[in-house]
């Protein structure tokens, strides 16, 4: 790993209007990671209510009302403004580099993306400020607990919030697949993209099929409410079941958006650590089609306990989606198997990373059979599972990628004594914080509860719950520290601080304003490794 | 047939496959719309793909060339514009307005008339330059 480096170059200050005016795909990348990073704050803030609230039995802190507006807005902040968005952003930044464009395709409609986002998002958060509270219908809204269940304008917001954030998902998809058919350079045919990209590329297929039903849902909740439609009434010849089938085509999928990025950037990083190019590429592609393709095939598996869907078929869907992601395990230990493997905060988180995915995945091939989902349907094992998928794979896969792209988007390293130190915190602590949900959950405690009773082990699982979320948000605040002071006292990083393969490492860091003076030749998946090493590639 | 056309042809037979089994076992009408229309629209982006392909090839698409090989501009990029934002802000406005009175809405209307006029002739202006 090369520590030699000029002096960052520092970009040109652009000032607060530079950046309201600004199309440049790197700053709507920094714009997008820097407002994740504040609506994650906030998201973290009400989960430490949630867990504060439930520390010990039969002693709520918070009333129901608010209780029911905090796991709303946390579950959808964190679905719908951090996770996805965070993967959009940091492609934002890093796929135009990575297949040698200037910027991406269309910028303006880049820029608008962006704006819709962050006032989407502000909306929908806006709900806390109105009389009578924020959304409080959970993060899916269900029908009629959405409808006439939630008579106050916090729940029109929400909605209105979310229209705009799946219009700028849709835009920023385009965008995506516009630039990666038409931009790349010269010479990096397809299957010489690095696998981020084609992971983006896929992502945004999944968007353009899945979030357009989710407009169209939430288009007619708010006709519902305001206009007097009936689409989702019973008693006016509409259905709620409707709702369900609309809201999970898009709530699977969306999944996967949160998830295939995250794939993307995990496979760029364990590699470069390893020394080694990723084992199985063609594979790897492979099964990303296939995980879309069955993600698109598996929305019902929401709706077990309806009674209203085939749920064998269901069930077969579901397990099937085992096989493709069994795969990709096997292209990231293939990868790393005999590599010269070093451990920088980086490769640290990618694996922890794969640890806690590989949990969260092993219960949802257990949820995928009908008889056990039936038994912890609307269980803590619920969420436990959805928090090892989303926050210990998605959210590890996140710090992962600050951790690798920061030098090269800011031109300084990241301090990795506080890394490790944040590593270990987030680790144990977020481990802490849902390992005994199994347990709650298969005991029976139930979700969106905002007290529970005294039986035996539920205080103590409580317990160490909230615990293991005041470590992790301690190594939270412990990578905020590493920020500021990574920032503040800056050790440059050069163009190339890991030996990366991919064509960001080709450029300076931050890159000048279209990205490359030059760009190597492309003769492979990884043509930056084949510029330092032409003996060795060849 | 490129790599996007067979992956974009590839998926749509798989929800058409998808789609056709779901409807013979289920007959719910609901699921099999989405699964058929899912296959329509990526069968008519990779339609279009392809129509698109007899008039250009790529530098990108033809494996053995170099980025120095080639001398053409890449494209045409916008350095800033206020109109995306303004865009934005017009379309909050309007949508809000559905919740908190017409005149918002209306005001929300015409500002997102402004920017798109705005941003038809920024478009212009880049393009003559």
């Amino acid at each position: 790993m090369s520590t030699a480096a000029a002096l960052p170059v520092p970009g040109p200050r652009i000032g607060l209007l530079g950046w309201l005016t600004t199309t440049n795909h790197k700053h709507i990348g920094i714009l997008y990671m820097t407002t994740t990073l504040g609506f994650f704050a906030l998201a973290g803030l009400m989960a430490l209510v949630i867990r504060a609230d439930l520390t010990v039995p039969n002693h709520p802190i918070v009333g129901r009302q608010t209780y029911a507006e905090l796991f709303t807005l946390h579950g959808t902040a964190m679905i719908f403004l951090v996770i996805a968005p965070f993967g959009l952003g940091i492609a934002n930044y890093i796929l135009p580099l990575q297949i040698g464009a200037p910027d991406m395709a269309y910028p303006r409609l880049n820029a608008l993306s962006y704006w819709l986002f962050l006032l989407g998002g502000l909306v929908v958060m806006s709900g806390l400020l109105t009389r009578d509270g924020a959304a409080a219908a959970g993060w899916v809204a269900y029908a009629p607990l959405s409808t006439t269940g939630s008579p106050g304008s916090g729940m029109d917001l929400w909605i209105v919030g979310l229209l705009m954030v799946s219009a700028s998902s849709i835009m920023t998809a385009i965008n995506l697949i516009a630039t990666t058919v038409l931009y790349r350079a010269p010479g990096m045919i397809m299957w010489r993209i690095p696998v981020f990209c084609w992971d983006m590329v896929v992502t945004s297929l999944l968007i353009l099929m899945a979030f357009p039903p989710l407009a169209a849902t939430l288009a007619m909740l708010l006709i519902d409410r305001r206009l007097g439609g009936h689409a989702f009434d019973p008693s006016q010849g509409g259905s709620a079941v409707v709702y369900q089938h609309l809201f999970w085509f898009f709530g699977h999928p969306e999944v996967y958006v949160m998830v295939l990025p995250y794939f993307g950037m995990i496979t760029e990083i364990i590699p470069v650590f390893s020394r080694k190019p990723v084992f199985g590429y063609t594979a790897f592609v492979l099964t990303t089609l296939a995980i879309a393709g069955l993600s698109m095939a598996v929305w019902a598996h929401h709706m077990f306990t309806t009674g209203a869907v085939l749920n064998p078929f269901f069930s077969a869907m579901s397990l099937l989606i085992a096989v493709p992601t069994g795969i990709k395990y096997v292209n990231w230990v293939g990868t790393m198997w005999r590599g010269s493997i070093v451990f920088p905060t980086a490769m640290l988180f990618a694996v922890g990373f794969l640890l806690n995915f590989l949990i969260g995945g092993v219960t949802g091939v257990m949820l995928a059979s009908p008889p056990i989902d039936f038994w912890t349907e609307d269980t803590y094992f619920i969420v436990a599972h959805m928090h090892y998928v989303l926050g210990g794979g998605s959210l590890f896969a996140v710090f992962a990628a600050v951790y690798y792209w920061f030098p090269k988007i800011t031109g300084v390293m990241l301090r990795e004594s506080w890394g490790r130190l944040q590593f270990w915190l987030v680790f144990v602590g977020f481990n802490a914080t849902f390992w005994p949900m199994h347990l709650l959950g298969l005991w029976g405690m139930q979700r969106r509860v905002v007290t529970y009773p005294a039986l035996p082990g539920w205080g103590a699982a409580n317990l160490v719950a909230t615990l293991g979320s005041a470590v992790l948000a301690v190594g939270v605040l412990v990578f905020l520290w590493n920020l500021w002071v990574s920032l503040r006292h800056r050790v440059p990083a050069g163009p190339d601080p890991w030996g990366g393969y991919t064509l960001e490492w080709a450029t300076a860091s931050p890159p000048p304003e279209f990205n490359f003076e030059t760009i190597p030749p492309i003769r492979s998946e990884r043509p930056v490794f084949d510029l330092h090493h032409p003996r060795a590639s060849s | 047939m490129s790599t996007t056309e067979a992956i974009l042809l590839g998926s749509a037979t798989f929800a058409l496959v998808v789609g056709a089994t779901y409807w013979f076992l289920s007959h719910e009408s609901a699921g099999t719309m989405m699964l058929l229309t899912m296959a329509v629209g990526l069968t008519i982006a990779a339609a279009y793909l392809r129509l698109v392909r007899r008039r250009a090839s790529l530098p990108a698409d033809r494996p053995d060339v170099r980025p120095s090989d080639v001398r053409e501009p890449v494209g045409v990029f916008a350095s800033r514009s206020v109109w995306p934002a303004v865009l934005a802000l017009s379309c909050a406005a309007c949508l809000t307005g559905l919740i908190y009175g017409w005149w918002l809405a209306v005001a929300g209307a015409g500002g997102v008339t402004a920017a798109l006029v705005g941003l038809v002739q920024d478009d212009r202006a880049a393009r003559s330059r």
